[in-house]
């Protein structure tokens, strides 16, 4: 008899090894990759955003740019459909951050032996460039990149690497002395330098993925130190395009810091790749078997209920064979469209599993239509449908149509939680691992009342 | 306010017609001007099926239409042989069809008797079982099925190089440039010219004209208005579903509840399925899908195909016909044929002409009886040559394995690039010094991108769509649409917040193809798209809706 686990992305794994770690047997069912694996580099706990809709980055009154920890206040104060309201009713931004902050330390702890980690806080807003140039006024993101916060440098160098496809340095270093003057920065000095690879190394360029896992090998370490170390600018930062590495990355950026004397990092990703997000779903897979987390890759299709509580949870093997788990407690960490928590079927939206009922972040039920009736034919216009999805209570039950908790052992965590939209209102990874821990937390508590019964 | 220059005739609306005109002018010797407001081809040309048919359909009403349309098929073949392809057709015949097969027979031996003007082959018989071996996706329900052999473009590349053309022989082409009003000989004799506004640089410009010609397509009415003139047609819109991937290999005839005969066919790709005929009295610039066309199209491509809902609506083409006006006939019945109007013996203005009518098919004919028309006016003595001079890129076939290898490009790149550049596809590539693919949806090089920019007058990022099919593959630009804006804007030397602009613009645009037709399977590649266009817009950004452009 143990917890089950549906879904594998960010807020599947935090509960994962939360219940792991308080000692309770659980089984994560996993169907795929879903939107944690598509990510940039950033972990958003309340992320600015130049979206009308999206958390400010000065303070709308006074001017001042905000703290993380200011945004997170007026996010809390602000918007009461987030779902962070359920994690913290009281509306208590300091416990709020107390608890962001304990869960970057339990999620870097988990990435640090896969050449990953996180970085960045909640102290401090880190400023992050992409690869064409703009900026994320961001908190947290995995080491690699929360190391190139642009604010505290005095001057930043570009690297270029001839022949990756889709980074222009130049274009990228026009666009980010633009994003610096948009925010109200001080203006600093903004180099393009080309990275001088060795020859197999520069012929891997043309294929990203290839680049990176080139960069894997054991000896590419001090060849990338060796091309990285004549960009070195003092008090300066290196940028280096997503490529530096696939398993390995903090090490090689550790060894290219250090020969070059100044902080080297990488810059977040963007369309058409970014390794940000593969990384850190491998990192997160790797984490699960070192905690002893049975992981079954298929695919739950219906869960069983006797009274008011799930007790099985049916699903299809990716081999193709069909499986009945018994589970004391369940929590969904479905996602939403790209990770399969919601689909449209019947013509209408609906929650894939329990048929939850689904609402956006002004409370309008979207379960009972197909998903074209609730669009907006502009395409800037504040999209509810992308706001969607089911409700908690304060204690992550998922709710049904009642108000009430719709199973006594049901919890649920991360995007598949609707009230925000995740592009515009930048707190995506951040609520699925602060919800995937507590999820965790008050599972191990129903496995063990269940036990004790 | 500013330039004015001179031209003998001014040609208005870049759509398959006014292209058309221009290039033939201008093959002609004649001094010509062409303003599209938007880009080539982005009105009703890129609605269509891109069909060079007869249309099977006109065969009992029109067979004027259809001699034509064949007979155009045939020189559009000669002139762009790298741009044509054939579509065979399956023709299901089901047990309560009112048009049985011995009757269907007799029609298409009647069709039979055109083929050969446009190359193409008489139609055969299938057994049940034969054709549900060639096309394991028909229903099992049929009785027999029919082939037929059609030919298909892609139309606005067909617009383009028609435009490319006219330019490189001297015409004058303004694309994103809008006839506000018409110049008028002491203000309302002689039409001599029009007033412009240029969308993308701000400004307006005047472009005389001995003679002007209105071929802007279902808008003739209102530019006709310009003149004070009063132009009817039976406006009939017409939408198309596009599939992400192939549904089946050939074409296959659906019939509608009402009876309609509809499609569905591979293009690049992709499939597409229509096309409906409702009258349309909204406004021309927002045609947008609505929910009882999607339905009445998957309907009817159910009967035929049981597993078409299985395949995933990417996004939707939506265009209005500019068919001749009729009164008391349903949309179907109405005459696909064309008209030139002479303002000056129809209306008492002199000066101004106006193409209206017909098909993509028979495009090439019309244009050179409206060029005949006003060569007459102007007394040139020219004859037409469209039907033997190769469009751009259409001289001669170059070997796709060949460029492939010289060029390290994959194989489907190269195709693409022959059919839509032909003997130009080397020019093409080497218009950057290692060509890539821009997207996993549809081998879009780079180079592509820079040559279109350089070389054939794109001017902004969502001209794009159109012009090398960005963005209108599974990913909706998600993928794509950032790389692309960079290399645009390194063509075109834009600056990075012009560049964000168009980019944001260009995923706008996208949406509006999307958003009404938006279901299940296509719902997580939008989510994406969301979270690249509206998740990492860069600050200094203009804010979303914004833009400046209509
Ligand atoms: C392109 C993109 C970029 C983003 N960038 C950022 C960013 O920079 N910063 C940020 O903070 N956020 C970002 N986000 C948002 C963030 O990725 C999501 O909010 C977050 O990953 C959600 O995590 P999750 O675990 O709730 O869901 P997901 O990661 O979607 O995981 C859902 C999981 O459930 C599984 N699943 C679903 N149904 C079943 C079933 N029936 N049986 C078994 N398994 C099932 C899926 O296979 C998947 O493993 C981005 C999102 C996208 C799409
Ligand atoms: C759904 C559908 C399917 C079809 N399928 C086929 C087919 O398979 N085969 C076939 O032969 N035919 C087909 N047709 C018909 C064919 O598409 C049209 O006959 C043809 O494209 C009309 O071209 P046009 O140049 O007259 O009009 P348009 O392509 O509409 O061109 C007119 C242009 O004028 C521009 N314009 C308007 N006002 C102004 C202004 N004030 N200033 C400057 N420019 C202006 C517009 O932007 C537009 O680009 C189809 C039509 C539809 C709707």
């Amino acid at each position: 008899m143990t917890a089950v686990v549906i879904g594998g992305g960010l807020a599947g794994v935090a509960a994962a090894l939360t219940l792991a770690e308080r000692g309770a047997e659980v089984t994560l069912v996993r169907a795929g990759p879903g939107a944690t694996a598509l990510g940039w580099g950033a972990v958003d706990v309340a992320g600015a955003s130049p979206d009308p809709g999206g958390l400010p980055w000065r303070d709308p009154v006074r001017g001042e740019p905000l703290s993380p920890a200011e945004r997170l206040g007026f996010l809390l104060r602000s918007r009461p459909a987030h779902p962070y309201a359920a994690l913290f009713p009281e509306g208590d931004p300091q416990r709020a951050v107390r608890a962001a902050k304990d869960a970057a330390v339990a999620l870097d702890a988990w990435l640090r032996p896969e050449g990953l980690g996180l970085g960045g806080g909640l102290d401090a807003t880190v400023l992050l460039a992409n690869v064409r140039g703009a900026l994320r006024v961001a908190d947290l993101a995995t080491a690699d990149v929360a190391a190139g916060d642009v604010g505290s440098a005095e001057s930043i160098v570009l690297a270029d690497v001839p022949g990756l496809p889709g980074y222009d340095p130049r274009a990228a270093a026009r666009l980010l002395a633009g994003e610096l003057a948009a925010l109200g920065l001080p203006a600093r000095p903004i180099r393009v330098a080309p990275l001088a690879l060795p020859d197999a190394l520069r012929a891997e360029a043309s294929r990203p993925a290839r680049l990176a896992a080139a960069l894997d090998a054991p000896d590419a370490a001090p060849l990338l130190a060796q091309a990285v170390a004549p960009l070195a600018a003092r008090e300066g930062l290196i940028l280096l395009p997503p490529v530096v590495g696939l398993a390995r990355t903090l090490p090689l950026l550790a060894a290219a810091s250090e020969r070059a004397g100044c902080r080297v990092a990488e810059l977040l990703g963007a369309p058409p790749w970014s390794p940000a997000g593969m990384r850190l779903d491998r990192a997160l897979l790797a984490a699960l078997a070192r905690a002893g987390v049975s992981l079954v890759q298929g695919r739950a299709l219906a869960l069983g209920v006797e009274g008011d509580r799930v007790t099985a949870v049916e699903l299809e093997r990716a081999d193709g064979g069909r499986e009945r788990l018994a589970a004391r407690a369940v929590v969904l960490a479905t996602g939403r469209f790209s990770g399969g928590g919601l689909v449209e079927s019947g013509d209408r939206v609906r929650e894939s599993l329990l048929d939850l009922p689904v609402y956006d972040d002004r409370g309008r039920r979207l379960d009972g239509e197909p998903a074209r009736r609730s669009l907006r034919r502009r395409y800037a216009d504040p999209q509810p449908l992308f706001s969607g999805g089911i409700r908690v209570d304060g204690r992550l039950r998922a709710v049904g149509a009642d108000g009430r908790p719709a199973q006594a052992n049901v919890l649920a965590a991360g995007e598949l939680v609707g009230g925000f939209d995740p592009a515009i209102c930048r707190t995506g990874l951040g609520f699925a691992l602060l919800s995937g821990r507590r999820a965790g937390e008050e599972a191990s508590r129903l496995v063990a009342e269940a036990a004790s019964a | 306010m500013n330039a004015t220059r001179s031209f003998q005739v001014l040609v208005i609306g870049g759509g398959i017609n006014g292209a058309g005109v221009a290039r033939d002018l201008a093959l002609r010797g004649v001094r010509v001007a062409l303003v599209e407001k938007k880009d080539f081809g982005s009105g009703t040309t890129w609605a269509s099926s891109g069909m060079i048919h007869g249309g099977l359909r006109y065969l009992q009403q029109d067979p004027e239409v259809t001699y034509h349309s064949c007979l155009d098929s045939g020189a559009i073949q000669r002139i762009a042989p790298q741009l044509v392809f054939r579509i065979p057709f399956l023709m299901p015949v089901f047990p309560e069809d009112p048009i049985g097969p011995e009757l269907m027979e007799i029609g298409l031996e009647m069709y039979d008797r055109y083929q050969p003007l446009k190359n193409g082959r008489p139609h055969t018989r299938l057994s049940r079982e034969q054709a549900l071996r060639l096309e394991p996706a028909l229903s099992p329900r049929i009785d027999c099925a029919f082939t037929l052999d059609e030919w298909g473009v892609d139309a606005s590349r067909l617009v383009a190089l028609n435009a490319l053309d006219a330019a490189e022989r001297g015409a004058e082409v303004h694309t994103h440039c809008e006839v506000l009003s018409l110049l008028r000989e002491g203000g309302s004799g002689r039409v001599r010219g029009a007033r412009v506004r240029d969308f993308v640089r701000g400004d307006e410009l005047d472009l005389e004209a001995e003679v002007t010609l209105n071929a802007t397509g279902p808008w003739a009415p209102a530019l006709a208005a310009l003149a004070g003139v009063e132009l009817r047609l039976r406006p009939g819109k017409g939408i198309h579903l596009v599939f992400e991937r192939r549904v089946s290999d050939v074409a296959i005839y659906a019939r509608g509840v009402d009876g309609r005969d509809m499609f569905t066919f591979p293009h690049e790709q992709n499939s597409m399925a229509g096309t409906t005929d409702d009258d349309f009295y909204g406004d021309l610039d927002r045609v947008d899908v609505v929910e009882d066309e999607v339905r009445y199209v998957l309907q009817a491509m159910e009967r035929s195909i049981p597993g078409i809902r299985r395949h995933r609506v990417i996004h939707s083409i939506a265009g209005v016909r500019p068919t001749l006006w009729g009164f008391g006939a349903y949309e179907d019945e109405l005459s696909r044929d064309y008209e030139v109007l002479d303002h000056a013996a129809r209306d008492g203005v002199s000066g101004f002409y106006s193409l209206v009518g017909g098909k993509l098919a028979a495009y090439r004919l019309m244009a050179e009886d409206a060029s005949d028309r006003l060569c007459a006016e102007l007394g040139v003595d020219a004859p037409c040559r469209t039907a033997t001079a190769p469009l751009p890129g259409g001289a001669s076939t170059p070997d796709v394995a060949e460029i492939a290898r010289r060029f390290g490009v994959g194989w489907p790149a190269a195709v693409r690039l022959v059919f839509r550049h032909g003997d130009r596809a080397e020019r093409v590539l080497a218009a950057v010094p290692a060509p890539r693919t821009l997207c996993d949806c549809e081998p879009l090089l780079d180079a592509e991108l820079a040559h279109v920019a350089r070389r054939e007058g794109v001017r902004t990022l969502t001209d794009c769509a159109l012009r090398v099919r960005l963005g209108v593959g599974g990913c909706q630009g998600a993928a794509c649409a950032g790389a692309a804006g960079e290399v645009l804007a390194r063509e075109l030397g834009w600056d990075a917040e012009r560049t964000a602009a168009e980019v944001a613009e260009f995923a706008a645009e996208r949406w509006r193809a999307v958003a009404p037709i938006l279901t299940g399977p296509q719902l997580p590649a939008m989510e994406i798209h969301r979270a690249v266009h509206r998740g990492s817009r860069p600050w200094s950004a203009p804010p979303p809706g914004a833009t400046s452009r209509p």
